[in-house]
């Protein structure tokens, strides 16, 4: 088996004029179809329309047009990113049969980046889970090993990405779920700086938390995505405007001279010895390539899982409140009043972790627990930030792991708390609204990747690359080919 | 810890999610130990200082911006009943009906309601009054309550001499909270129906203001100058209505009955002609022309016109009686008497029909029945045309030996003036339509034509 072409290489070749569009996407598609069965990565494809996007980019090309920087790259969507005309399920049953009216923000960019969008991922329901294992249709495998989780939200897009029935796709990071699932699966996922994404036709789960990201699987690859969904997007009111830097550019130039911090809250007593081991060699490997290493501290990072699942679910309480039976999706049959008709079609259109998040929220929010939780919840959120504005005073990145653990098997941590512990190490970018990448470090005896994170101050993009590609010159990922071919 | 089973449930209710009992003794357990957790939270309390929140999302003015996909949004909706949201009743004790449509859709009607009430207007304008009573009932079904609608059927109601449908339209017209130019002429047009002129007169102001080109607000305008008898005035705003809407064939009746107030009685006819370019169906027009060609003197033509709209409504007597007027000046007695008698069956209290009769049955030789529909003439009109009548009473009586030299009565064709019949109601009244049909449009009477007789010397 032969390592698929990486984005850069099909646009520069569709460019060239060396390779149709059409038959790129031809070969994707029919990728899918001969290996996806194994995974379940795609919820959909979109065969027709993906064909017909990519022969307009070879018309295009004919016609002697410039073409965009994803000319021809078959792209995947997460399940919550809406493509006009086509059903968005997020991993719900409670959204049946809705067909997204537009475009999100990102979407419009891939397309008038000449990407070729192929299909929609699977993930877990309105982006709740860490495994995948919570969307309502099926759990997708772990292409590593596929009695494995592939992590979780985006473990559709990973999965693929990994298998290499996409260069390139999309998820959405709200506690970690690009950079879980990249681990997890031995690629690339990049959660951006928050602000610096439209989630203008992104699904909400929690506002002051959500993010869009591309998962890839180079580096590279993931700065191409990257660098063509960020922008200003007035439909976001969150959105934050002036951001025109060249981040191609701004991810060249290695990691000499950066200062990156190992915070020692993320290297307790009870993390994996392997998964310790990666990330400290990874942590070698830029020091090798000319960073400078700093332990730091950031003390506050303890309570970020009870700040999140206090944080998180109250909006999504509020985000989901939507989802009552009238407008869109599911709705139960023979409801006699309206407040019925409400309770009926959520008991039975949400799954039970859903359930257990909109009532976890709902709780935190409700009298007399407000204070208690919700206020708490909210400092914690401020100390957690303000942690990280007291490192990077003195470091420039902050290396971390990416989860205490590589990925599990189904039905490994059925207990929801064990679950949301194993967020430890990705919530706080989140919380703090900075820009994080997961990139693959290592491999464990068992042959499972791990993968380590980088974070940067909001809007640092550019050395966080700088610092993802030095590493990936000196150590190559660990691929998945080699893998199944050795 | 768990929680306890009530406040499981409290929360449910709050989420609008039903559980099990299964699912409440599990979330008891799960939501207990994760909150557990969370008390952890609490070790912050003895941290020193309080960091600042970061600074709040920038915030930018609310602009209102259209959004082209209302229709692919309520296909998304489970249950979708005339452009609204289908639920079940809110509180199923109380059994109330009501149409749940979300505040934003009550007001604002979706762009099919938009385009069914478009087409109304339209017929409305052609003179397709059926047409525009049934296409504004379905703009209505889409759109319950919709005031513009209702304002627009009350006028086409009225047109069609459906009163009580037109005042019931008109009274939910008239609450519509106008916002711009055409609601403000949708808003006039119920006042006008409901007979409150001037409100009726300051919307039109007020939507012509808003927008110079609304055509609806020139012809309202039009309509309540006609109304308050200030014909120029009328003419004035007629002009605009019919020159921003050139296919408005009710600007150019209306207009043509201002013209048949002010005598301009050709002007009048070239309205009416238009009319039927317009709306060739519409065969009150041929009325209103055959009217205007009586007064034109135009006999052979006002026979024509006059005949065509009886073809359609035969028992209409002002039509049977204009013709016979007609008949009358070009000599023919025959089909003049033909039409009287037909008049006088539908209205034995019509004194003018019995004068008339009698002069063509005299012309005819029947000296016995001229006399003795002249005398019946006499008792049922007013005294100054009972005195005319009775000059020709004595000018037959006298020439009863020589019949032959009986003064051949002079015909001028000037409208008999003062010899009307009892006004008619100025609204049309409510009876079937096909037996006695209604003119069209509230206004179009002209007060000094009607009741023409031909002996005056």
């Amino acid at each position: 088996m032969t390592a698929p072409l990486q984005a850069f290489e099909i646009a520069g070749r569709v460019r060239a004029g060396e390779i149709r569009a059409e038959s790129v996407a031809a070969a994707c598609l029919d990728a899918i179809r001969d290996r996806d069965p194994g995974l379940r990565a795609f919820v959909r494809t979109m065969g027709p329309e993906a064909l017909e996007a990519a022969r307009e980019v070879d018309r295009k090309a004919a016609r002697g047009e410039r073409l965009g920087p994803l000319a021809g790259v078959p792209v995947a969507l997460k399940d919550n990113i809406l493509l006009r005309g086509v059903p968005t399920a997020c991993g719900s049953r409670i959204l049946e049969g809705y067909v997204a009216p537009y475009d999100a923000a990102v979407v419009e960019r891939l397309k008038a980046a000449d990407a070729v969008i192929v299909g929609k991922t699977n993930m877990d329901e309105f982006a709740m889970g860490s495994s995948t294992e919570h969307s309502a249709f099926f759990p997708t495998r772990n292409p590593w090993d596929v009695e494995r989780v592939p992590g979780g939200s985006s473990g559709g897009s990973a999965a693929a990405v990994a298998a290499g029935l996409v260069p390139l796709a999309l998820g959405s990071d709200t506690g970690g779920s690009v950079r879980q699932p990249a681990a997890f699966c031995g690629v690339v996922g990049l959660k951006p700086t928050y602000g610096r994404v439209s989630r203008y036709g992104l699904v909400a789960f929690a506002s002051s938390l959500d993010q869009v990201g591309p998962l890839a699987r180079t580096v590279s690859d993931a700065a191409l995505g990257l660098s063509v969904i960020s922008g200003h997007d007035p439909r976001d009111s969150t959105s934050s405007p002036g951001l025109d830097e060249d981040l191609l550019r701004l991810s060249q130039g290695g990691c000499r001279g950066l200062r990156i911090g190992l915070p020692r809250e993320y290297f307790p007593e009870g993390l994996d010895p392997e998964v310790s081991a990666a990330v400290r060699g990874a942590a070698e490997v830029l020091a090798a390539a000319g960073a400078e290493l700093a332990d730091i501290s950031l003390p506050h990072t303890r309570y970020a899982v009870s700040a999140y699942y206090i944080i998180a679910p109250s909006e999504a309480s509020a985000n989901l409140a939507r989802y009552d039976g009238v407008r869109y999706g599911r709705r139960a049959a023979g409801e006699k009043d309206l407040l019925s008709l409400y309770e009926a079609s959520r008991g039975e259109g949400f799954g039970p972790e859903v359930k257990r998040r909109i009532m976890l929220g709902t709780y935190a929010l409700s009298a007399g627990y407000y204070e208690a939780y919700y206020l708490r919840a909210q400092r914690a959120r401020r100390f957690i930030r303000r942690d990280f504005d007291e490192a990077f005073r003195s470091v420039d990145l902050i290396l971390t792991p990416v989860s205490p653990a590589p990925a599990f098997r189904f039905g490994e941590k059925a207990d929801p708390l064990q679950m949301y512990l194993a967020d430890v190490f990705t919530l706080p970018c989140n919380l703090a609204g900075l820009g994080g990448i997961s990139i693959p470090c290592g491999v464990t005896r068992s042959g499972l990747p791990v993968g380590a994170q980088l974070m940067c101050r909001p809007f640092g993009e550019g050395l966080l690359l700088r610092a993802a590609r030095s590493f990936e010159a000196a150590k190559p990922f660990p691929r998945l080919e080699e893998k199944t071919c050795g | 810890m768990t929680i306890r089973e009530d406040e499981v449930n409290h929360v449910a209710r709050l989420a609008r999610i039903r559980l099990s009992p299964e699912e409440v003794r599990l979330y008891q357990d799960q939501l207990g130990r994760v909150l557990e957790h969370m008390k952890e939270l609490e070790g912050l309390e003895e941290s020193a200082g309080d960091p600042a929140p970061a600074d709040p999302s920038p915030l930018r003015e609310d602009e209102a911006r259209p959004q082209a996909w209302g229709e692919p949004l309520l296909a998304n909706a489970p249950s979708v009943e005339r452009g609204c949201y289908r639920v079940p009743k809110v509180l199923a004790v109380l059994a109330l009906g009501l149409c749940l449509a979300p505040a934003a859709l009550a007001k604002k009607p979706g762009p099919q309601a938009l385009e069914i009430l478009r087409r109304g207007v339209i017929a409305y304008e052609e003179a397709r009054f059926d047409e525009a009573v049934d296409l504004l009932g379905q703009a209505m079904d889409v759109q319950p309550g919709w005031g513009t609608a209702a304002a627009y059927r009350s006028m086409a109601l009225w047109t069609s001499g459906e009163v009580a449908g037109a005042r019931r339209d008109a009274q939910l017209g008239i609450r519509l909270r106008p916002t711009d130019a055409e609601s403000y002429a949708a808003r006039g047009l119920a006042r006008f129906v409901a007979k409150q002129l001037e409100p009726a007169a300051k919307d039109f102001a007020r939507a012509a203001k808003l927008d110079p080109q609304c055509a609806m607000a020139f012809f309202g305008m039009g309509s309540v100058r006609s109304t308050q008898q200030r014909a120029q005035d009328a003419l004035a705003n007629l002009n605009i209505a019919v020159k921003l809407s050139p296919r408005s064939a009710v600007a150019y009746i209306v207009r043509g009955t201002v013209q048949e107030k002010l005598k301009q009685y050709s002007k009048a006819a070239a309205d009416y002609t238009k009319v039927l370019q317009i709306s060739p169906h519409f065969v009150w027009a041929y009325y209103y022309r055959g009217r205007a060609h009586r007064e034109l003197k135009q006999y052979p033509k006002a026979i024509e016109d006059l005949t065509q709209f009886l073809g359609r409504f035969p028992d209409f007597e002002d039509a049977l009686y204009f013709r016979s007027n007609a008949y009358y000046l070009t000599g023919n007695f025959k089909d003049a008497l033909r039409d009287l008698d037909h008049v006088i069956s539908l209205n034995p209290k019509n004194g003018l029909a019995y004068a008339n009769r009698g002069l063509a049955r005299s012309e005819n030789g029947d000296r016995d029945g001229a006399l003795q529909d002249l005398r019946k003439a006499k008792g049922l009109v007013s005294p100054d045309k009972a005195e005319k009548i009775q000059a020709q009473i004595d000018g037959l009586e006298s020439s009863l030996s020589t019949p032959e030299s009986a003064p051949k009565t002079e015909i001028t064709g000037t409208p008999g003036k003062g010899l009307e019949p009892p006004d008619e109601e100025v609204e049309p009244a409510p009876k079937p339509k096909e037996q006695a049909p209604q003119p069209p449009l509230p206004d179009q009477e002209p007060p000094e034509t009607k009741g023409d007789v031909l002996f005056i010397k």
